[in-house]
C-alpha cells in the first residue's frame, strides 16, 4: 500500500489505514521522542495524536500530501512534542490534545457541552452521526459500514439519532446559548 | 424541503453556489435560524472531537513492541568498553605467557572453544529482546545489545549468565556430531537445502554472539547452538542484530557500518555475510533502524 492509497483510504473513513501507519512508523516516531528526553508512554501519546491530526487533515478536500507520510508524521510529532515541552516548562497541568485547534474559549465550552451529550448516545448512533456529519459519507456508504439493509435504513437511523441528540442538548440548552 | 435538511446541506457544503448564497442571506435576516446553524456547527465540531477520541482509543489498543531506552550512544560505549577490556585481557595473557590449563568440569563451552583456539579474541554478547509481539504486517523486534565481556584467563572461573549456561548445553550437543543434528524449523524454510542447522529456538534473547577477529578481512558468520560467531573486524564499530517480522516470517539481519547483512538462523556452515540488496527489505530495515 503506497502513501496515496493510504490517504484515499483515510478519506473514505477507513480506520485500518491509520492502524497500518501506526504499526509501520511506531518505532521511528517513538525513537524521535525518546531521543528528545521523552518517555515511551509520552512518545506513544504524541504519536497517536499526530495520527489523529493526519486523520483530520487528510479528510479535508483541500489536503494535498506534499511529502512522504512518514515525513509528515515526523514533523507533526516534533511540533506536538515541542508544544508539550513548552507546556511542561510552564508547569501547567496537562489538558490533553486539543483536537479543535485554536478557537475562543466560549466556543470550546459549547462544543464540550455537545460532546457530553454525544457520549450519552448509544455506540451505533454515535457512529452513524460521525460518519454522516464528520466523515461526510453517503447513506449508501454508511449502510455498508454499519451493516444496514440499504441507504434508506441508514437515513432513517441517522434521522432518529440526530433527533435524540438534539433533544438531549436542547433540554439543557437553547440554541441561543450557541450564539456569541 | 425540511429546514433541518437544508441546514445539514449547508454545513456539509452540499449546496450549489446560488443556493448557498440564498441560504446565507436567509441566515443573516433570521436570528433564530442563525442560532440554529451555530448550534448545528457545534454539533459537527463535537462529533469531530468524538471521532478523534475514538480513533485514539483504537490506537491505544494496538499491540506494539516496546522500544528500548538503550540508545545508540550507550551501545557504542558498551561496545567500546567490551573491546578495550578484551584487548587488555589479551595483552596481559600474552605478556605473562600463561598457558591455558585444562578446563575444569564446570567450565563453560565458551572457555572450551577458546582454549582450543587461544589466538582468537572472543567477546560474548548476550542479547536482550525487548518485547516479542508480532503484528500482521511488519513489526520489528530490534535488539539492543548488552555486552558482557569475558576475559580468557587460565584457571579463572568466569561467572556466566543463565543465558550462557543455556546455550552451553546445546553447544556441547552440537559439538558431538553434527551429521544428524538437523532439526526441522519453520523459520528456516528459506535456507538452502544442503545446509545443516543447529537446534535453536530462534530467539534473540537466547542468542549470544562471539566475534572472531583472527582474520580481519573475513566477513562471515556461523551458528553453533544458540551462539552466533561473527568472523571479521567487528570489534571496531558497534553492530546490531535486527529481527524483521515480515508477513509472518522472521528474518535475522546484522547492521554494521551502515550496511545490512542477512543471516540464516542456525546456519552451521561458516558462511560469507551477504549484503541485503532487496530494496523493499532495505526500506523496512531502515524504518526500524533509521
Amino acid at each position: 500500500m503506497n502513501d496515496q492509497e493510504i490517504i484515499e483510504q483515510i478519506k473514505r473513513g477507513d480506520e485500518s489505514a491509520i492502524d497500518f501507519l501506526y504499526k509501520k512508523n511506531y518505532r521511528m516516531m517513538v525513537k524521535l521522542i525518546l531521543k528528545n528526553s521523552g518517555t515511551e508512554d509520552e512518545a506513544k501519546d504524541i504519536y497517536q495524536d499526530a495520527l489523529v491530526v493526519l486523520w483530520q487533515k487528510a479528510k479535508k478536500p483541500e489536503f494535498i500530501l506534499s511529502s512522504k507520510i512518514s515525513t509528515y508524521l515526523y514533523s507533526v510529532c516534533l511540533n506536538l512534542w515541542r508544544k508539550e515541552l513548552e507546556r511542561k516548562s510552564r508547569h501547567t497541568s496537562s489538558e490533553g490534545m486539543d483536537y479543535g485547534e485554536s478557537m475562543p474559549l466560549d466556543e470550546k465550552e459549547r462544543i464540550s457541552i455537545v460532546q457530553k451529550c454525544i457520549s450519552e448516545l448509544g455506540d451505533a448512533c454515535k457512529q452513524i452521526l460521525i460518519y454522516y456529519y464528520y466523515d461526510k459519507l453517503s447513506m449508501a456508504e454508511i449502510a455498508e459500514k454499519m451493516g444496514f439493509a440499504n441507504a434508506d435504513t441508514a437515513k432513517t437511523k441517522k434521522y432518529k439519532c440526530k433527533q435524540e441528540l438534539d433533544k438531549k442538548i436542547k433540554t439543557q440548552y437553547t440554541p441561543s446559548d450557541f450564539l456569541d | 424541503m425540511e429546514l433541518q435538511e437544508k441546514i445539514d446541506q449547508y454545513l456539509l457544503d452540499q449546496l450549489n453556489p446560488t443556493d448557498k448564497a440564498k441560504f446565507e442571506q436567509l441566515i443573516s435576516g433570521d436570528s433564530l435560524l442563525k442560532s440554529e446553524v451555530a448550534f448545528q456547527q457545534s454539533v459537527i465540531a463535537a462529533l469531530g472531537n468524538t471521532s478523534a477520541i475514538q480513533l485514539k482509543s483504537r490506537l491505544q489498543k494496538i499491540p506494539v513492541s516496546a522500544v528500548s531506552t538503550v540508545n545508540a550512544l550507550r551501545l557504542k560505549w558498551i561496545g567500546a568498553a567490551a573491546i578495550t577490556t578484551v584487548a587488555a585481557g589479551l595483552i596481559i595473557f600474552l605478556l605473562t605467557g600463561q598457558e591455558k590449563t585444562e578446563s575444569s568440569s564446570e567450565s563453560t563451552t565458551t572457555e572450551q572453544i577458546s582454549s582450543s583456539t587461544p589466538s582468537k579474541e572472543t567477546v560474548t554478547v548476550v542479547t536482550e529482546q525487548t518485547t516479542a509481539t508480532a503484528t500482521e504486517n511488519q513489526t520489528a523486534a530490534v535488539v539492543e545489545q548488552k555486552a558482557i565481556e569475558k576475559k580468557q584467563k587460565s584457571n579463572t572461573s568466569v561467572p556466566v549468565a543463565n543465558e550462557l549456561k543455556a546455550f552451553d548445553n546445546s553447544a556441547n550437543f552440537n559439538d558431538t556430531e553434527t551429521g544428524n543434528v538437523s532439526t526441522p524449523n519453520a523459520d528456516n524454510s528459506s535456507a538452502p537445502a544442503n545446509t545443516l542447522y543447529t537446534e535453536t529456538n530462534n530467539k534473540l534473547s537466547n542468542l549470544s554472539v562471539n566475534v572472531d577477529t583472527s582474520n580481519p578481512k573475513d566477513k562471515s558468520y556461523q551458528f553453533t547452538g544458540s551462539k552466533l560467531t561473527l568472523f571479521g573486524d567487528f570489534n571496531n564499530k558497534p553492530y546490531e542484530l535486527l529481527e524483521l517480522n515480515n508477513k509472518g516470517q522472521k528474518n535475522l539481519f546484522l547492521s554494521y557500518n551502515n550496511e545490512y547483512y542477512e543471516l540464516i538462523w542456525g546456519q552451521m556452515k561458516k558462511t560469507l555475510l551477504k549484503k541485503v540488496s532487496n530494496k523493499e527489505t532495505l526500506d523496512k530495515l531502515k524504518v526500524i533502524n533509521p
